[in-house]
């Protein structure tokens, strides 16, 4: 089979793309000269898809970590665990779950196409027994307790809790001690059979392989048991106000010094991947703009010992939910919380320079081509922005259109103090 | 595929190490100045590589090295310290994107190499000693970094066994030194440390990328040839070995899960030892088909993670796995017996099999990312055992059963380290 081949000459890159007759999107991403084959196999299905209306069916709502104890289930099959199969092919096997996809994923430096019929199968066949769900509850349960005790973990997710009232994004991917133990195997079913369809799922490859043979493949590894079509899901979301739910958490750990984020509910009525990405690009190029390594508060800041080289600025955007989050490491995190919050309106009055906002774009520029370097980056950021609707590649474009007035519009727009929470991890007294 | 780098020694023996390759869209270059790894320099040369990041000639604050960078199109510049053996080594890297890709037709790579050599060579100074200001800041950073050591909790416990495995030798101490140090550094001081270094240690600057060897060479002496300096201090790293008891430590904190690491010494004299040593490390608990992934998650659903790590320099391996305090006596049974097991002869053909093709891929896939490549090289050199990529697939796949038995009785457990909450003990 051949697909559309999809180019960006200036990066000397392409991409073959082909839609299966099932529905099913398979992207290959040719990497001459690499040893390493990256194969992933996702699912638009995350954390937040907790409450649903399968067509033609009720509404249903399953606890949360759902999606995440599904990935690990998966692995497990009638004969036994899938990383063996990978291991006897010289390949190894992974997954992860974030807040909207679960990805599949192996990387191989040789047995590329066994190894592929093996990912596509085990992802099509799941097992789920009540004696091999329970087990997976206890390794779930360590796998939480270990994310309790790291700090920056914690600082991250108790500032979802404070921005969000309803929207299941407050809740970590993996849930908690008490959903997972909630979950049976028949809810497991239900999830795998509404989300794990073709139409809603992808196939990417980056490496040095054939895109034909892949598109043949796949095609011919991807029954899905007869499943395909029917009707969309309906995915289920509150009505989530604008305004945060609280303004500030504040948690003790036996930490050093205390970490401080700060983050900005974004409004979430991106009409199309196109925006989606003009508006990521603008909000990109702000926070480096405002608060990279090249700004004038970053060396002041610095210089007051009040930020480590590990203070920044991030911008998450889903069709779902967005947000801005600044922070780091602080000895005083409230001094900082004040600074930053005054450099921003300090910043609304006076504009943001020309040449921060061009220094800006170049970073970006440079980490874009950056990208272009790891497999396993590469397919990260494909997977995620071709289930947004964004062709990847159309981020240089965007990063090159956008104008200062662009910028300076989503300043006033987002980084709002009326839409903005504060999170802190406080050094425990006496250990 | 057999292509090392190329090596050339500069006039002041600085050595260069070049392998040109088109697959990247960036060209890296690195730099490494191996310091002794001891009590009297640990925390002063930790400190050497965060004054010098902070101005050179030329650009002389931060600020004007990050814009310098971002008009590089954001080039990365990294400075920091590792343990390599008994070697403190100053790791001064840039990567910067091939000027191809972004349509610039300015050679960034001269310009990131020459910016590269300020730097190493020309920090800010004012009246021979590191500008006192960017001094103080850095040890305040440094003293937070020291401190916050503690936060990441299964980074801390398996710095915290390998103290405990190593007290008494340099190896044992912190990569970034000693609180207690730190007022004791001035400016004047630490610029001598500084200029040490620079004169005596041996030097190594690998580049990786789509550069033409000669004129990478040829670029780097220009900026690297002409610091004087007088021989090169080498240090021999003293290997491992293990306590004829093992010891046990136990630290109680504010944790919700334990973390059991266990510290072994391994033997690694004799032709090959790295090999089969690379071996009992996948058996046991490199990758996710190893006993200990099997046992310990897969079958006895006590970790979310259970692994080992072979540091080969110094001649050791750590067990690290986060489990449920009252589990204690249970999962360090089921470990002990894996490690048995390998000793007494239990290790499957399919083990082995995994084991040598999971190893293959590895090295395969180091050739895949520049930073990879030169800390592969870096280590390789360390040990004195440059080989290229089919020398080490052939190595490896000679490998027996029977020589990673024997490789296993050279295994000795020394230290148990348990990181707990308050319960009861």
């Amino acid at each position: 089979m051949k697909g559309r081949v999809v180019g960006h000459t200036g990066l000397e890159e392409e991409t073959h793309v082909a839609r299966l007759d099932n529905g099913l999107p398979v992207y290959v991403l040719p990497k001459p000269g690499y040893n390493k084959k990256y194969a992933t196999f996702a699912v638009k299905y995350g954390s937040i898809d907790s409450r649903f209306r399968p067509p033609g069916s009720g509404v249903i709502e399953v606890p949360a970590g759902i999606a995440h104890f599904l990935e690990h289930k998966l692995f497990e099959q009638k004969k036994g665990n899938i990383f063996d199969d990978f291991a006897e092919l010289g390949a190894s096997a992974n997954a992860y779950t974030t807040y909207t996809t679960t990805t599949y994923l192996f990387s191989t430096t040789d047995n590329f196409y066994e190894c592929l019929r093996i990912l596509l199968r085990f992802v099509q066949e799941p097992y789920f027994t009540d004696e091999e769900v329970a087990k997976e509850k206890s390794v779930i349960e360590q796998e939480i307790r270990m994310y309790e005790d790291m700090p920056e973990v914690r600082v991250g997710s108790n500032l979802m809790r404070a921005l969000y009232h309803d929207h299941p994004v407050r809740v970590d991917v993996v849930g908690t001690v008490d959903s997972i133990r909630r979950i049976t195997k028949e809810m497991l079913y239900t999830c795998y059979d509404t989300f794990y369809r073709p139409e809603n799922m992808a196939v990417l490859v980056v490496g040095d392989v054939d895109p034909g043979r892949v598109f043949d493949e796949v095609a011919a590894a991807t029954e899905f048991g007869g499943r395909r079509g029917g009707g969309d899901v309906e995915r289920l979301f509150p009505d989530e106000p604008a305004h945060v739910k609280e303004e500030r958490i504040v948690q003790d750990m036996v930490v050093a010094a205390p970490l401080l984020e700060i983050g900005f509910k974004d409004t979430a009525d991106a009409a199309s991947g196109t925006a989606l990405l003009r508006r990521e690009v603008a909000t990109k190029v702000l926070l480096e703009a405002m608060f990279g390594k090249g700004s004038d508060i970053y060396t002041r800041l610095y210089e007051m010992g009040l930020i480590d080289e590990k203070f920044g600025a991030a911008y998450e955007s889903e069709l779902e939910f967005a947000a801005s989050f600044v922070g780091g490491e602080s000895k005083d995190p409230d001094r900082l919380h004040d600074l930053v919050m005054e450099h921003i309106e300090k910043t609304k009055m006076s504009g943001l320079e020309e040449a921060a906002v061009e220094r800006a774009r170049r970073k970006l520029m440079g980490e874009f081509v950056f990208l272009f370097n790891s497999p396993e980056r590469m397919a990260y950021r494909f997977n995620s922005y071709l289930f947004k609707g964004i062709d990847p590649f159309s981020y240089a474009e965007a990063l090159g259109g956008l104008t200062a007035d662009d910028v300076l519009t989503r300043l006033r727009e987002h980084l709002d103090r009326s839409r903005h929470a504060v999170s802190i991890i406080r050094p425990k007294g006496n250990q | 595929m057999n292509r090392v780098f190329s090596r050339t020694t500069l006039g002041n023996g600085v050595n260069v190490y070049t392998y040109r390759t088109g697959k990247f869209k960036t060209n890296m270059v690195k730099v490494f100045l191996h310091n002794p790894l001891t009590r009297d320099l640990v925390t002063r040369t930790a400190l050497v590589p965060a004054v010098l990041k902070r101005g050179c000639l030329g650009f002389e604050t931060s600020r004007e090295i990050s814009r310098h960078l971002d008009g590089l199109y954001g080039a990365r510049l990294d400075a920091g310290v590792f343990k390599l053996g008994d070697s403190h080594v100053i790791q001064v890297g840039i990567e910067v994107v091939n000027p191809r890709f972004v349509r610039e037709s300015e050679d960034l790579t001269e310009r990131a190499i020459e910016f590269l050599s300020r730097i190493v060579f020309q920090p800010v100074t004012e009246g021979g000693a590191f500008k006192r200001e960017y001094v103080a800041q850095e040890k305040d950073v440094l003293s937070r970094e020291i401190a916050a050591v503690i936060n990441e909790k299964s980074r801390y416990a398996l710095i915290r066994c390998v103290q405990e495995m190593f007290r008494g030798d340099p190896f044992g101490m912190h990569e970034l030194g000693f609180s207690d140090d730190i007022p004791l550094i001035d400016g004047a001081g630490l610029f001598q440390v500084y200029e040490r270094t620079i004169e005596e240690s041996p030097i190594e600057v690998c580049v990786v990328g789509d550069v033409d060897e000669d004129s990478a060479v040829r670029m780097v002496e220009q900026s690297f040839g002409t610091a004087p300096r007088r021989g090169s201090r080498v240090r021999q790293t003293v290997r491992a070995h293990a306590t004829p008891e093992p010891r046990l430590v136990v630290e109680h904190q504010d944790v919700s899960q334990a973390k059991l690491c266990l510290g072994f010494a391994v033997d690694m004299s004799g032709p090959d030892a790295l090999y089969r040593a690379m071996f009992y490390d996948g058996i046991l608990g490199g990758f996710v088909h190893s006993k200990l992934f099997t046992n310990v998650r897969e079958k006895a659903g006590l970790a979310y993670y259970a692994s080992s790590l072979l540091n080969p320099v110094k001649g050791f391996l750590v067990v690290t796995s986060g489990i449920d305090a009252s589990k204690y006596e249970e999962a360090l049974g089921i470990i002990m017996r894996q490690a048995e097991d390998i000793k007494d002869g239990n290790v499957s053909e399919s083990e082995m099999d995994f084991t040598r093709k999971a190893l293959v891929n590895r090295v395969l896939s180091w050739e895949d990312s520049a930073a990879s490549k030169i800390a592969s090289f870096v280590e390789m050199l360390a040990m004195g055992c440059v080989q290229g990529l089919e020398e080490r697939i052939r190595a490896i796949e000679r490998v027996s059963r029977d020589e990673v038995i024997e490789a296993a009785q050279g295994v000795k457990l020394d230290t148990i380290y348990f990181l707990r909450d308050h319960g009861d003990a």
